[in-house]
């Protein structure tokens, strides 16, 4: 039996969200969503999270700071994509500076759509995630190699 | 003559020879060859010594000692002594033109006495017993360890320091000269034998402190060599008291006065007084300070483990006269006071050196309160912490000393890193530190103890003790936490250590664990005969060593937690080695991981310990300090005033 | 030690975490509600600390996770010792030890967050120690001396000769010796050169026994009973719980500790990591040191540390109760399932605060309530 599904905790960056986003993911943990239910705690530290909850667009200097929490966090580990801009780049996707959904820096598990993403589907998003970071445990227990540290190298 | 005697004598004539033949020889070779032997041989001879007249049962070992030139050697010796002493002042300063006075007037005093036929005969001059025994082998084996490792410190000092004379001949002169005078002091038990030994010792001190001969070097100096002279004001006073005071307490003779009881509390206390200033607590607390300059085996031998231990050792000697006295009370309470000020002053230094001064301080200050309590509980505690103190500061502050070498700086900011780039140091350091406040370590057992005297005798310095250990554990930790740190960025390079540092601080560090796992041995064989002596004439001491409980449970939980620490090591084999990562820094790491791109800008990655110096000042806690302890002398002297 | 307690100590090891997770179940729990949350399951703790044991874990340094192994172990054995009715003294030393070893695990990564945690913690312990060194000096005031059937140590032991050696309870010995050295003195001149007072009978009475009587010490007459007073005169737990039941000291053992007990509440703040004192860590959401102290470690040794706190809670719980234990066991557990409610009330209804204040407020409650609650002890009530 594995405790991954009983006890997510999640870290949230803001890659360059307008914060419509961020603010629903914090509405999650208001009492009238409590994630707490399900264990799902808010830890602000890579070190300690297993799922990488990401909102906004990825430009350049946000790429090196996703690869950095990334690569801090133990495995197993998934990645949650959550808004239109970070699953694709949104309507920020042709400017100059952006360059584009979270896909293009980090393998991403789940793409949770919307703009703003509501709090039904973030929470929607994240139990999906939870099948994959159990896959990935089994996958480690099994004896697998743990994935190598994704390169920054564009 | 009888072979215990010859082995007394060995052990202040030996240290002495060898002062005299370092002083003679030229050559670095001979002078290490010299060191080593007469090292060893000053170890192995006071370890056979504290073990032959360990004084089991309680008995105190005494000796007829007195040769027919005994009188005139100690007469003209005083009046030589006090001579350099006057001539060593030709460097005063205006504001310095006490010292002089001082040095004159103990001298004038003692000549009349001497001179006149005045003091009183002593029939044993030399006594010897359990406590006797630890002050011999503290001296013996830490001093002589110290020295040897002084060999290897005194080169790469000069070598650091190539604008100083090499004065190493005197330097190595005055080392074991000190080593000889302090044998004195601890095997005297004619108090005016006693002060002359304790008076050679401040000399010592003077010469050692005065190495470098810089400005601040010599002023520091100079305010030992006063503040001390200040206490041995009180020593004359006894010695004048005890020769033509009251019929009922005349005599020199230690031992007998300690077991007067409440007669000889006057005498305790102008003893004590001396003790203070020797011991270095408030007020007279600023010359162990000043006493850093001097080279670090010199704040080794002198400032931490032996010299200053005169002072208490001073002081312990009359627990049982001050046991139950509200004077007794008094002077605890100095003790203690001084141990909560310099403990929380601690905390704002940053200078290692500094830090263990305070320290030092703090802990003779908690010796000095068990004295003062003087119930044999606290007597206990308070040996056991001169032991513990001795071993553990002496190898501090020679870690320190090498450290400084090594990394070019006494600032325990710079000892970032000590635990990869230069484990051995660290190490030692590490064991110094716990040895000195942590749990399983032999603190632990010495602060339950006082943790027990003070709250059965006197509440308030129970709640003294309570505020006084926070700050300690703070200080102490957080100098630890540098010490394990891993340094960010590239490791410095490294040099070859001394054979004879790595030797002393080796065997310091050993011995440091040792006296842990073996101080129930330490304390049945020497503590408790010194106890049953001591106190034979209050008769509570056996309940008292009962109530130690050492025995029992104590000692076991005691020693599972040694276990513990044994284990860590092993720990390191079990505890799978976990994945690399980097720092978390809330950016992205650079150079590294010895700088981050956060928000703003690229910052270089530092990490500081609080020294908290809004919080706690120095000045403000040691100027309140010297007049709280100036205030209970005061009120000590009004109490032995309307006790008259 | 007898198998007894020896065997709760051991009961206690393997207890304390498994109650110490469900306190922490509970506790979840109630924040929650009082947030008007519906909250995790009561089993969440170990939920947590099943899957972190599940996760591979990351580390900057080799060494940093040794310290907690020590945290661990030094925590879980003062809490064996508590339970085992142990010293008591011996107990805060050893969780000290715990609490030092934890500190230097943070120190260990130099990462800023997590030695701004070390720090914290360190002044933490600057705030709490002094209160709690009081609390078992109060504790040892109230009901630190043995009464009831003790195995009697030997009263009178012979140094080679004749000594006899009658003995007092402290108390006596403090008001008393200095008289007692002066007439022993003036009668008996004290041998100038001497081994042992050998062939001197001394004798250093008890003049009047009213504090034996004080303490209802059985037959208090006879110096063997006397000498027990003394060398049962200790900090252990098992002394304080039989005294406080035999003894049938009720309310009054916490009425006598009101103060000590109101300043240890105050410290129980800082020691339970909680608001406004959550300085170093918290399980919540301030995130300004981003997880403090624990802020490097993660994995296993981050479940370890969480069990290490598990059992430093149950310890403190146990610690509680101690204030209560004159009281019949029911009203007691009631007391200290209180005691825990009020911390998380005070925890919910606070916020942070600045380190100065902590320190400050701490050390002023401790002089305030701590310090004239012991000297009330020691001058009026023995």
């Amino acid at each position: 039996m594995s405790f991954f599904k009983k006890s997510p905790w999640l870290l949230h960056y803001d890659a360059s969200s307008c914060n419509g986003c961020d603010i629903e993911v914090l509405a999650c943990l208001t009492p009238v969503y409590d994630v707490e239910r399900f264990g799902i705690v808010n830890t602000g530290n890579p070190k300690h999270a297993d799922i990488l909850v990401i909102t906004g667009s990825v430009n350049e200097p946000t790429r090196e700071v996703i690869l950095n929490l990334y690569n801090q966090m133990p495995h197993p580990k998934v990645v949650v994509a959550v808004g239109v801009c970070a699953a694709t780049g949104g309507i920020f996707r042709d400017t100059y500076n952006v360059l584009g959904g979270v896909d293009t820096v980090l393998p991403v598990d789940v793409y949770v759509p919307g703009c703003a993403a509501r709090p039904e589907a973030i929470i929607d998003g994240v139990v999906k995630a939870l099948g994959i970071l159990e896959t990935k445990a089994a996958a480690l227990k099994a004896g697998a190699a743990e994935p190598a540290a994704v390169e920054g190298s564009k | 003559m009888e072979l215990n005697l010859q082995v007394i004598l060995a052990l202040m004539a030996l240290p002495m020879g060898t002062a005299i033949l370092l002083a003679i020889l030229p050559f670095d070779g001979l002078r290490r060859v010299l060191v080593w032997v007469s090292g060893l041989t000053i170890a192995a001879l006071s370890i056979y010594g504290a073990w032959a007249m360990r004084g089991t049962g309680g008995k105190t070992t005494f000796f007829q000692f007195d040769p027919a030139y005994a009188e005139s050697f100690f007469l003209w010796g005083g009046i030589v002594l006090a001579a350099v002493m006057l001539i060593l002042c030709r460097r005063i300063t205006k504001r310095e033109w006490w010292i002089p006075v001082l040095v004159v007037v103990q001298e004038a005093v003692l000549v009349w006495l001497e001179a006149g036929h005045r003091l009183p005969a002593v029939k044993n001059t030399i006594a010897f017993d359990g406590f006797t025994s630890i002050m011999t082998a503290i001296i013996g084996v830490v001093g002589s360890l110290i020295c040897i490792y002084a060999l290897g410190y005194m080169k790469d000092y000069h070598h650091h320091h190539a604008e100083m004379k090499d004065r190493r001949r005197s330097f190595f002169f005055t080392l074991f000269l000190f080593l000889s005078a302090m044998f004195g002091v601890v095997f005297a038990n004619n108090l005016s034998w006693m002060y002359f030994f304790w008076e050679i010792t401040t000399l010592c001190s003077f010469l050692l402190i005065g190495y470098s001969r810089e400005e601040q070097a010599t002023r520091n100096a100079y305010r030992a060599m006063g503040l001390n002279a200040l206490g041995g004001l009180g020593f004359v006073g006894a010695i004048a008291w005890l020769s033509v005071g009251p019929a009922s307490v005349r005599g020199l003779d230690l031992m007998a006065l300690t077991g007067m009881g409440a007669l000889a509390l006057l005498p305790a206390c102008l003893l004590a007084f001396a003790g203070l200033a020797k011991a270095a607590q408030l007020p007279f607390s600023s010359w162990l300070l000043g006493a850093m300059v001097a080279p670090t085996p010199v704040s080794a031998l002198l400032h931490s483990s032996t010299m200053v231990k005169a002072g208490v050792y001073l002081i312990v000697r009359f627990a049982p006269v001050f046991q139950g006295t509200v004077a007794g009370q008094a002077l605890a309470t100095i003790g203690a006071a001084t141990f909560l000020i310099t403990s929380l002053i601690a905390i704002t230094q940053s200078n290692a050196k500094r830090v263990l001064a305070y320290s030092t301080i703090a802990n003779l200050g908690l010796i000095v309160a068990c004295a003062g309590i003087g119930t044999p509980e606290a007597t206990w505690a308070a040996v056991l912490l001169i032991i513990f103190h001795a071993v553990s500061k002496g190898l501090l502050f020679l870690t320190v000393g090498t450290t400084e070498h090594k990394i070019g700086s006494r600032d325990i900011e710079d000892m970032e890193g000590l635990l990869v780039e230069k484990p051995f140091l660290a190490v030692a350091v590490l064991t110094g530190i716990a040895g000195m406040f942590l749990a399983p370590f032999g603190m632990l057992i010495s602060k339950w103890a006082c943790m027990k005297a003070f709250i059965d005798g006197n509440p308030l310095l129970a709640v003294l003790l309570a505020f006084g250990s926070a700050p300690t554990l703070f200080f102490w930790t957080k100098w630890m936490g540098k010490v394990v740190s891993i340094p960010a960025g590239k490791l410095r390079t490294d040099y070859r250590t001394a054979v004879e540092e790595k030797a002393s601080l080796g065997v310091l560090a050993v011995l440091t664990a040792a006296v842990c796992i073996l101080f129930p041995v330490v304390s049945w064989n020497f503590i408790e005969p010194y106890l049953r002596g001591a106190f034979a004439a209050t008769g509570t001491v056996e309940q008292a060593i009962l109530a130690l409980n050492l025995s029992g449970s104590t000692l076991a939980i005691m020693l599972i937690m040694l276990g513990f620490i044994g284990l860590l090591p092993i720990s390191v084999f079990l505890h799978p080695l976990q994945k690399p990562a980097a720092r978390y820094l809330a950016g992205v790491n650079r150079e590294a991981d010895s700088a981050f791109t956060g928000a703003l800008a690229t910052q270089k990655l530092s990490t500081r310990n609080y020294y908290l110096s809004g919080f706690f000042s120095e000045n403000v806690l040691t100027k309140g300090g010297i007049w709280v302890a100036i205030a209970l002398l005061a009120l000590l002297a009004a109490i032995l005033w309307m006790q008259r | 030690m007898n198998t007894t307690w020896l065997l709760t100590g051991l009961i206690a090891l393997v207890a304390a975490p498994v109650l110490g997770g469900l306190l922490a179940g509970f506790d979840r729990i109630l924040t929650a509600r009082m947030q008007g949350r519906v909250g995790p399951p009561l089993f969440q703790p170990f939920y947590d600390v099943f899957k972190l044991f599940e996760k591979r874990g990351v580390s900057v340094s080799h060494f940093q996770n040794f310290y907690i192994v020590c945290f661990v172990l030094f925590t879980a054995f003062a809490t064996g010792l508590f339970f085992a009715g142990q010293d008591l003294l011996l107990v805060v030393f050893a969780l000290t030890a715990g609490g030092v070893f934890l500190v230097l695990g943070a120190f260990s990564p130099n990462s800023p967050y997590s030695t701004i945690g070390a720090e914290r913690e360190l002044l933490q312990m600057l705030a709490y120690e002094p209160m709690l060194l009081i609390a078992v000096m109060g504790l040892y005031l109230v009901a630190g001396t043995a009464i009831g059937p003790t195995p009697a140590a030997p009263a009178v032991l012979d140094t080679g000769k004749a000594t006899t050696i009658l003995a007092c309870p402290p108390g006596d010995t403090n008001r008393l010796s200095a008289s007692n050295q002066a007439a022993s003195v003036s009668s008996a001149p004290v041998p100038a050169s001497n081994t042992v007072a050998s062939n001197s009978t001394v004798a250093a009475g008890c003049g009047a026994t009213p504090c034996c009587q004080e303490a209802g010490l059985p037959a208090c007459g006879t110096p063997a009973s006397k000498t027990r007073a003394q060398a049962d005169r200790n900090f252990k737990v098992a002394t304080i719980l039989h005294n406080a039941r035999q003894g049938g000291m009720g309310w009054r053992m916490l009425l006598n500790l009101s103060g000590i007990f109101l300043g240890f509440l105050f410290i129980l703040t800082i020691k339970l990591r909680k608001s406004p004192f959550d300085l170093s860590t918290s399980h919540h959401g301030h995130q300004e040191v981003v997880k403090g102290l624990t802020t490097e470690f993660s994995g296993k040794t981050l479940a370890w540390i969480e069990i290490g706190h598990w059992y430093e809670n149950i310890l403190l719980m146990g610690f509680v109760w101690l204030f209560f234990s004159g009281l019949h066991p029911a009203v007691a557990a009631a007391l200290v399932a209180a005691v825990y409610f009020l911390e998380i009330l005070v925890d919910n209804a606070s916020a942070r605060l600045k380190w100065q204040t902590m320190v400050k407020a701490a050390w002023i409650v401790t002089l305030v309530l701590g310090v004239s609650n012991l000297l009330f002890l020691f001058y009026f009530n023995r």
